[in-house]
């Protein structure tokens, strides 16, 4: 079954819904996925982006990475992901709510939790492309890197006929290892809100990777640093990779308020990052990471 | 009419190899799904030409645009939006039509590769840069490329623009042959404006249909009535099928055949490995028919890696002596006889004319002076993968089997299936005109061949089998791991005293995996140790891959010599002259001491983030031929035709023959046609060993010059008086008559065997077909790279490579094929890894995501320096290069590695956690 609502209020229920489809079509081109949709094709209204910074759900991420009113680390994320022709598809709304890419989930040879399964086969196997906060039963990482760029905002994501939740609440804390995000089945995202973007903020977005481009992170990390005179009055740092949601981290936040934008605060604030880091052994590695990315994102954003 | 086979299917224990993925349940394959049910209208334009039809709502744009349109420019290369292949423009945007719905191009315009007539300037530029090789990739990179020149010439005129601009741009695509030095090339020059108008060259024969999508790979044939094929697969690594029941799925409407694969013991010795196939209308069916074969099986722990093989009380992967004979092959030589202990085969030890004894001396004597390495390196599983994946079309109709096939060896493989299936060859057709990519992995008789080819016989009808790119990563073909103690001794006089190397491979349930050969094949000296075991597991077979042993050998083997140099205080290329007494090499470091970015190397590693080193390895790789090659030259109506029973995997074996033929006539090779991929045409060999080129040309030209003769004799015969040889045809008293002109009065054939090299062979006799030449071909590798101590990051930044080729025989083709041998090479050291999983030997690595190949970005500068000279006894011709320009590249890049930060790599990929710990320790 196939149905092509042309409002969404018409989308909610019955359907997993297509935007884009380049992660949905995957998986069910892989056999992971099947069952009915619900494509968002000819739903109108939702493609566009507001001068208050409302993101319809349906506007492509090439569209996120050109347009100078969003500030600098949402672009920088969405010109850094993926590849030019995904990212001409790819909508914002299907690049929060994809799936993880861990490679038990995406084999149909193995059942995991998130497949209806009782376990998790990356445990037992080979993780090293895992989460280095452990926060169990599963240890997939979560995929998006625009994810963790509005979680630098507390952004604000807004659902058909529903109450609006923050990105955080879009997430949750990853606990359930069966899901991705904590949006029901049926519910439909129409846009995403920016409201605390500081005018004259500086962003920076940077991924760990072992080729120069398109290639998935081995960690990723977003910051924004707005100033008061030469000192830094605010701060967000956000990670990627590292955990089955995207991760604000408080901690090296608090390190940079009040300090001097230089190499040494970024050092110092850098290392905190993996306080509590619980990696599964296979992705240990990433501790050495974690720190090294947050630090180059910190100075990327000093750059722009 | 066809006789069943007496000898059962299987030839092998494992079936000589190849088979992949899948639970009871079948894998689909993106992009090519077959529609599902539900169909929705879809209206739009495709070329410029209206479109309106229904499609399902999981098919793809690529399926749209190949199956309802018919245009097969577009590929399907991954299926999940890695490789760019499937690229297509919607309202002049580049996008991945395989995983685009098909629904979604509603109200669109679309543009595809065959939409440009005549050619844009990018396609000219692609033409005359050589910008392709085997051409898969070709027509998505094209229509990627196109998209941005015309953006870049809106906005920006005719400025150059830069490689980081055209990088980001491309970086969506994957070139397995590793074209990318030049598709940079071809792009910033056509940006530039330079193939705006005018004429332009088109070094490579089949160039032209690459470009414009009109080349037909085995994946693009359509027969009239073809089935679609699929193979069930073992989900599990070690295990025994106990009850197979076909019947199911044999009742399912629509489905044409189901053929059992697996032998009758039922022994699975890998995940992946063929259990059974169907023929069906079409996918959809196919894939309602796989999951209806009930498969029973009694599963057994795996042996997964070579820790896992060797411990004790490790499940024997092979039981019986007989099974153990019947391991397929993991290289392509001939294999040292050995013993069996456990999973262990070996060692296996290369020491003809060498000195085993002497070496172990050897060894003691540097306790107490001169200098020893002695270090252990790891190297991965590296799988070939090409961009076109294993794929056959059979077809049995009135007594005749036509199959075509990508395959590096259209000769070989009839040959094959005339034995298999007890066949006379006048009954077996092979074709290949087109192969997209092998790199050693299309050398056999394999399963999708094989099951195809049972599918046909039990139905009556064309049938097809295309693995998917999940398939393809796991059963089609990879280099062994390895792990290898080499230990090196340099005397207190600084000579060269010994050399110890005891490797352990990884092959899967194949054998043969050597390194020591190629240990073998470098440096002066007889003091050697070289032994060679398999660790027998339940991987794969592994199959010969670009230079078989050679890439960790030479990472191992010239690490210990890079680190002794270091230790002695002595310049790399001081010591190389002083260990290597190779003629081509020697004059190699000569030429390279002059390259700018060499001599202006840093002497000592670096401290700041990011720092600069520079490499160098050596390689060797043998001279091999095929004497028993013949060119046919057909010269009548239709103009002069050469051909050969040979392929062109992109290594330009047409074109090699178009040049030998029109240097002898004197005309340019754009007049000479070529067929090669038919295996009805004159012997040729297959494309394995680096021998093609060495073996054609020289028959070529010999086949041309005979023709001459004829051809001379003719006019002479028609009357014509002072008949003399000229450039291009011939001179007589009342004027010039062409070749061509000629021809079409007397139209002549020849055929040719290719002349013995002068000096004659290293042994009396061919092998199996192959002569080895007497001299040894050599190549010097340096490697220039910049790593980031922060983020671990290594990029190569600049390749310079010096190799032996005797003489070009398609320059423009030699240097590609140099270039990608480089890039394979930078992909190998850094990026590649196959992952399977140790509980149940499934692949973890089962797409291009996960298994990283190098994009475009991740392409040095390369500098290719041929000589020409030094091979005077293989008739002046010229000896391969295919291998010999890959193998040295992951030695130089590791010594890059250590020049930079004073940390040897000891294991491939050099991978940037690696590196981090690397250079932290
Ligand atoms: C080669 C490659 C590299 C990539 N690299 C990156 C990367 O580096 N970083 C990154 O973040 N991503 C990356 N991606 C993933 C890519 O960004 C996602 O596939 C894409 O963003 C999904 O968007 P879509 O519109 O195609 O979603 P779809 O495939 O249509 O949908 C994805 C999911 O979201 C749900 N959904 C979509 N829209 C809505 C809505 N409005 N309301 C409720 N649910 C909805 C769908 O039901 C589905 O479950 C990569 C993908 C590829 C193929
Ligand atoms: S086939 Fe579409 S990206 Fe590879
Ligand atoms: S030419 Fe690019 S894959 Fe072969």
């Amino acid at each position: 079954m196939i149905r092509f609502p042309l409002t969404a209020a018409e989308a909610k229920g019955e359907g997993e819904l297509r935007a884009g489809g380049t992660d949905l079509q995957d998986l069910r081109h892989r056999g992971i996925r099947s069952g009915p949709i619900t494509d968002l094709r000819d739903v109108q209204g939702l493609d566009a982006i507001t001068d208050d910074l409302r993101i319809g759900s349906l506007v492509k991420i090439a569209d996120l990475g050109r347009d100078l009113r969003l500030p600098p680390l949402i672009r920088k994320a969405a010109n850094g992901l993926a590849t030019p022709q995904i990212r001409a598809v790819a909508t914002l709304g299907g690049n929060l709510l994809q799936r993880t890419r861990c490679w038990y989930f995406r084999s149909r040879e193995f059942d995991c939790f998130k497949k209806g399964g009782t376990s998790c086969p990356a445990r037992e196997g080979i993780a090293n492309r895992h989460a280095l906060f452990d926060r169990g039963p599963c240890i997939s990482v979560h995929a998006s890197t625009l994810g963790l760029a509005f979680l630098a905002y507390d952004a604000v994501a807004h659902f058909e006929g529903g109450p609006d939740r923050s990105i955080a609440e879009v997430y949750g804390d990853g606990s359930d290892p069966t899901r991705d995000h904590a949006v029901q089945a049926g519910e439909v995202l129409v846009g995403v809100s920016i409201r605390d973007a500081i005018p004259g903020e500086k962003g920076g977005y940077l991924r760990a990777i072992a080729r120069a481009e398109a290639e998935w992170p081995i960690v990723e990390a977003g910051v924004r640093l707005w100033f008061e005179g030469e000192r830094i009055a605010g701060a967000r740092v956000v990670a990627g990779a590292v955990a089955g949601v995207p991760l604000r981290l408080p901690a090296v936040e608090q390190r940079l308020l009040g300090e001097l934008a230089n190499e040494a605060t970024f050092a110092r604030a850098a290392a905190v990052s993996i306080e509590g880091a619980n990696p599964v052994p296979d992705s240990a590695f990433k501790v050495d990471f974690l720190p090294a990315v947050i630090l180059s994102a910190l100075e990327r954003a000093m750059e722009a | 009419m066809w006789s069943p086979t007496r000898r059962g299917f299987l030839g092998g224990l494992v079936g000589g190899a190849a088979a992949g993925i899948a639970s009871g349940e079948p894998l689909a394959l993106a992009g090519e799904a077959a529609a599902a049910e539900p169909k929705t209208p879809l209206k739009c334009t495709v070329n410029g030409a209206l479109r309106e039809t229904e499609v399902g709502a999981d098919s793809s744009a690529l399926d749209f645009v190949r199956r309802t349109c018919g245009l097969k420019g577009a590929k399907l290369g991954c299926g999940h939006g890695v490789c760019g292949a499937c690229t297509i423009q919607v309202n002049g945007t580049p996008m991945v039509s395989c995983l685009l719905p098909a629904a979604h191009l509603h109200g669109a315009e679309v543009t595809t590769v065959e939409h440009f007539d005549p050619l844009h300037p990018i396609q000219k530029a692609f033409l005359a840069e050589d910008a392709l090789q085997c051409g898969y990739c070709t027509p998505g990179f094209v229509v990627e490329a196109i998209a941005f020149h015309d953006a870049w010439r809106r906005d920006h005129g005719t400025s150059t623009p830069p490689r980081s601009a055209v990088d980001a741009a491309l970086a969506g695509h994957v070139c397995r042959c590793g074209a990318y030095a030049s598709i940079i090339a071809a792009v910033t020059a056509a940006c530039e404006g330079k193939f705006d108008a005018g004429d332009f060259t088109m070094p490579r024969a089949d160039g032209l249909e690459k470009v414009t999508g009109k080349a037909e790979y085995t994946v693009d044939v359509q027969l009239e009535g073809q089935l679609e094929g699929r193979i069930l697969r073992s989900p599990h690594g070690a295990a025994r099928v106990l009850e197979l029941d076909l019947e199911a799925a044999r009742a399912i409407d629509g489905v044409f055949a189901v053929v059992r694969l697996i032998i009758p013991a039922g022994t699975v010795r890998y995940a992946g490995q063929a259990i059974a196939a169907v023929a069906a209308k079409d996918r959809s069916v196919a894939d309602l028919a796989m999951a209806a074969i009930s498969v029973k099986y009694e599963v057994f722990k795996p042996v997964i890696g070579i820790a896992a093989a060797r411990a004790d009380g490790a499940r024997p992967v092979y039981e019986r002596k007989r099974e153990k004979k019947q391991a397929p092959p993991a290289g392509e030589g001939p294999m040292l006889p050995t013993h069996w202990k456990g999973n262990e085969r070996g060692p296996a030890s290369s020491h003809i004319l060498a000195k085993p004894h002497a070496a172990d001396r050897a060894v003691k004597r540097a306790e107490t002076e001169g200098w020893l390495a002695d270090r252990v390196f790891k190297t991965q599983c590296q799988v070939h993968t090409p961009l076109e994946p294993r794929a056959c079309v059979a077809s049995w109709r009135d007594g005749r089997l036509e199959v075509r096939v990508s395959t590096q060896a259209v000769a070989d493989m009839a040959v094959d299936i005339c034995e298999h299936w007890e066949l006379s060859r006048d009954q077996v057709t092979v074709l290949a005109p087109y192969v997209g990519g092998a790199f050693g992995s299309k050398v056999g008789l394999d399963m999708e061949t094989r099951a195809a080819i049972e599918l046909t016989r039990a139905c009556g009808l064309p049938v097809r089998v295309v693995v998917d790119r999940h398939e393809e990563l796991m059963i089609g073909g990879h280099r062994p791991a390895q792990e290898l103690e080499m230990q090196v001794v340099i005397s207190a006089e600084r000579e060269l005293d010994g050399i110890v190397s005891i490797a352990r491979s990884d092959s899967g349930v194949s054998v043969g995996a050597s390194t020591g050969f190629n240990v073998r094949l470098v440096y002066k000296g007889k003091e050697r140790r070289l032994e060679d075991t398999d660790c027998i597991t339940n991987g794969p077979p592994a199959k010969p891959f670009r230079g078989p042993g050679g890439p960790p050998a030479m990472f191992a083997l010239e690490g210990c010599m890079d680190d002794l140099a270091v230790r002695m205080g002595e310049d790399s290329i001081q010591a190389h002259l002083r260990w290597d007494q190779h003629v081509v090499r020697r004059k190699m470091y000569a030429v390279l001491a002059e390259v700018p970015w060499w001599k202006d190397r840093p002497k000592e590693p670096g401290t700041g983030r990011y720092r600069r080193g520079v490499g160098l390895a050596i390689a060797a790789w043998p001279y091999f031929l095929s004497p028993g090659t013949h060119v046919r030259v057909d010269a009548g109506l239709d103009g002069i035709t050469a051909s050969a029973a040979i392929q062109d995997l992109g290594t330009g074996s047409r074109s090699v023959i178009a040049n030998a033929v029109a240097d002898v006539l004197g005309v340019p090779p754009e007049k000479i046609k070529v067929r090669v991929g038919d295996s009805r045409d004159a012997h040729g060999p297959m494309s394995a060993g680096s021998r093609t080129t060495a073996s054609v040309y020289p028959a070529a030209r010999r086949a041309a010059a005979e023709l001459v003769k004829e051809l001379v004799e003719s006019a002479e015969g028609l009357g014509l008086v002072g008949v003399v040889r000229a450039p291009g045809g011939i001179k007589h008293r009342d004027g010039f008559m062409s070749w061509e002109d000629l021809a079409k009065l007397a139209p002549t054939t020849v055929i040719k065997r290719r002349p013995r090299d002068p000096g004659g062979y290293f042994l009396p006799l061919a092998v199996g077909g192959i002569a080895v030449g007497k001299n040894l071909a050599g190549a010097v590798t340096a490697m220039e790279v910049e790593v980031d101590t922060r983020l671990g990051q290594v990029r190569a930044t600049r390749a310079w490579l010096g190799i032996g080729s005797g003489k070009l025989a398609a320059p423009a083709l030699a240097r590609s094929q140099a270039e990608g041998g480089v890039l394979q090479g930078v992909s190998y050291a850094l990026y590649e890894e196959r992952f399977l999983d140790p509980g149940t030997g499934r692949l973890l690595t089962h797409d291009l995501e996960h298994y990283r190949i190098a994009g475009i970005g991740d392409c040095p500068e390369i500098e290719v320096h041929f000589d020409t000279s030094g091979f005077t006894e293989a008739n002046g011709g010229p000896v391969g290069l295919a291998e010999l320009c890959t193998v040295g590249v992951a030695g130089a890049v590791g010594n890059a590695v250590f020049r930079a930060t004073g940390w040897r790599p000891q294991e491939l990929p050099i991978r940037p956690e690696r590196v981090l710990a690397g250079v932290r320790a």
